[in-house]
């Protein structure tokens, strides 16, 4: 037990630290308060209560019950429950009340603030913030998508390019999708047929219609510059319309579920 | 009427489900940030009371939001009546009193606040997550049925309890279906917008009680907060990450707002022990906070179901630490009594 569960408790934590100076500053605070707090209930509360945490979270014992019981994958949530943001913002705030000029104040403030900068990751500059196109806050092509394909209280059932399938039924739940986000997924295992088919440079149209009539799918949403081996209009399927670089296919001959 | 349910969803109702909570014994003021937050976790709280025997039993949305809506309107009626009655309004220390000094100090947090209200309403972060939450709210609100289908495809299944049990995709639904906004619209804008504002209110509270008096240090302690959130994406599990990108999920409600509030918790339960320097002293009212501690429990469950290893392991290592501190026992029995929510719902996780 004692080596992997050891393995598991450090993995988690590098896991959440990545590569902030945060958990470090964290410590540092921790142990700055434990030698200069004064205030009871502060030093209970945000010093003690932390180092238990910490210890808890590190003890071999605690980690395997826990992990056993919920699950290996969700360790890291533990670190969760350290007051990492509110100590160091404390530690600061103390740090810079106890200069005595007002110049020193705003020189220690101004360190900190840099140390804080330097030492975290900015938020806003993951590449997946981008600016919103609604107030959905789904992509605008999906949204026009489901509104061509949708029919009043009934459902239907669509092929969505892998890029959309995370965002259709957050915007419409009558629009069952012939394989969702589960398939991108690896840790759920297996691959989808048609998801495989669709991953073609070149698709076999023949062998994407048999895939979608065997799955009762009316309508194929298709980048406009993916290559077809033949015509989709040879087994049925006749283009619907257009939306932005997308083409949605019919099938004329099954078109009820 | 959408503004009007949207104001009463999530400003008249926490606010009068707050009073609830400190109905006579509080002091001769309440802070309205104080009775805000509380208040909603009252209002999570019954949602999650109403909401588990529905998902257990009879998983059809619109006969759980029909219960849902009479519990709220009759506390609405009754708690208004009594605030009426009582005239208690004109007690409430309403924030903008508290910034009157100060200004330039108070521009530090509150641009960062700002600025990252600004980025939740009109910047999106396509998190693969919602594929699975948000579509669960939005299949609620359409369907008329609650957890009833696979979020990713659309078919029929097997209630998975363990997502199910914690409600906030179905909050989301039922806020939708109260004020008629979609409910990708109401989560990814509207409530988390909500959800960045009360976070920061706990935060608030908890300056003012590291800081007592000191409004340029509570002023500083929230610009620094604001500051390590916004900078705090060094990996997708941090508790910044979750509450800047993934507001509206439960995970990021727990690791943001529940979190702190429960060292608010303890701190308002040591420093009342503090006043009296002992925790058997008569005057010593501690009643609200345990009625507090289990509501809490309950609301967090709404939020993810590991709150039922979340919430006792961080308020039992707090309470822990206060009871060696006073010497006396009592502290962490009257915990452990209270400890059944979490139980309850453990034993439903092991179960599912």
């Amino acid at each position: 037990m004692e080596t992997g569960i050891i393995q598991q408790i450090i993995d988690a934590y590098h896991n959440y630290r990545g590569s902030s100076y945060y958990v470090l500053f964290f410590f540092c605070a921790l142990m700055f308060l434990l030698f200069t707090e004064k205030k009871k209930t502060i030093r209970l509360i945000l010093v003690y209560s932390s180092v238990f945490l910490v210890v808890l979270f590190m003890l071999p014992p605690f980690a395997w019950l826990v992990t056993k019981i919920l699950g290996e994958e969700i360790y890291y949530r533990t670190i969760w429950l350290f007051p990492i943001g509110i100590t160091i913002s404390y530690c600061a705030v103390k740090l810079i009340s106890r200069q005595q000029s007002r110049a020193k104040k705003v020189s220690m403030w101004v360190l900190l603030v840099a140390l804080c900068i330097y030492g975290g990751a900015f938020t806003y500059q993951h590449s997946d913030f981008t600016k919103a196109e609604n107030s959905y806050h789904l992509p605008q092509v999906v949204i026009e998508l489901c509104d061509l394909i949708k029919e009043d209280g009934m459902n239907v059932k669509a092929a969505f390019p892998r890029e959309m399938v995370t965002y259709v039924r957050q915007y419409d739940s009558t629009i069952l999708l012939a394989f969702g986000r589960e398939k991108l997924l690896p840790w759920f295992g297996g691959d989808h047929e048609l998801h495989y088919a669709l991953q073609d440079k070149v698709l076999d149209t023949k062998n994407v219609a048999r895939i979608l009539r065997e799955q009762e799918c009316k309508y194929l949403i298709l980048n406009e510059e993916q290559k077809l081996l033949e015509p989709f209009s040879q087994y049925g399927f006749q283009i619907f319309t257009r939306v932005q670089n997308y083409v949605i296919y019919l099938d004329k001959e099954k078109p009820e579920l | 009427m959408s503004v009007i349910s949207i104001l009463y969803f999530f400003v008249l109702l926490p606010f009068l489900l707050g009073s609830f909570y400190f109905p006579q014994r509080e002091e001769k003021s309440i802070e309205f940030s104080k009775l805000f937050i509380w208040g909603f976790v009252v209002e999570l709280f019954l949602f999650e009371l109403i909401y588990t025997p529905f998902i257990l039993f009879y998983n059809k949305f619109s006969a759980f939001s029909n219960t849902l809506t009479v519990v709220y309107a009759i506390l609405s009626i009754f708690l208004l009546y009594r605030w009426l009655k009582q005239h208690k309004i004109k007690h409430i220390i309403s924030i903008k009193s508290l910034f009157i000094k100060e200004n330039i100090l108070w521009i530090f947090p509150l641009s960062i606040i700002a600025f990252q209200l600004f980025m939740g309403i009109f910047y999106q972060y396509l998190d693969g997550d919602d594929a699975y939450y948000m579509a669960q709210s939005t299949a609620a609100y359409m369907t008329d049925y609650m957890y009833g289908f696979e979020p990713y495809t659309g078919i029929t299944t097997a209630l998975d309890m363990r997502h199910g049990m914690a409600g906030i995709p179905i909050f989301i639904s039922y806020l939708s279906r109260m004020t008629g906004i979609h409910p990708a619209i109401m989560g990814h804008t509207i409530f988390s917008t909500f959800l960045i504002g009360m976070t920061y209110l706990v935060f608030y509270q908890l300056a003012k009680r590291l800081f007592k008096n000191k409004q340029k240090e509570q002023a500083l302690f929230l610009g620094f907060i604001a500051l390590l959130q916004m900078f705090g994406n060094s990996t997708i599990y941090t508790n910044e990450t979750f509450f800047l990108t993934r507001t509206s999920q439960g995970k990021a409600v727990m690791a943001s707002f529940i979190i702190p509030l429960l060292l608010l918790l303890l701190f308002e339960m040591m420093e009342r022990m503090e006043v009296y320097k002992s925790f058997n002293h008569k005057k010593l009212q501690m009643s609200d906070i345990w009625i507090r501690i289990i509501m809490i429990q309950i609301a967090a469950v709404a939020c993810t179901t590991l709150a039922v290893y979340l919430v006792p392991l961080l308020l039992g290592v707090g309470i822990l630490v206060i009871t060696i501190h006073v010497r006396k026992i009592k502290p962490l029995l009257f915990f452990l009594c209270c400890l059944f929510p979490s139980a309850f719902y453990g034993i439903l996780y092991l179960l599912y």
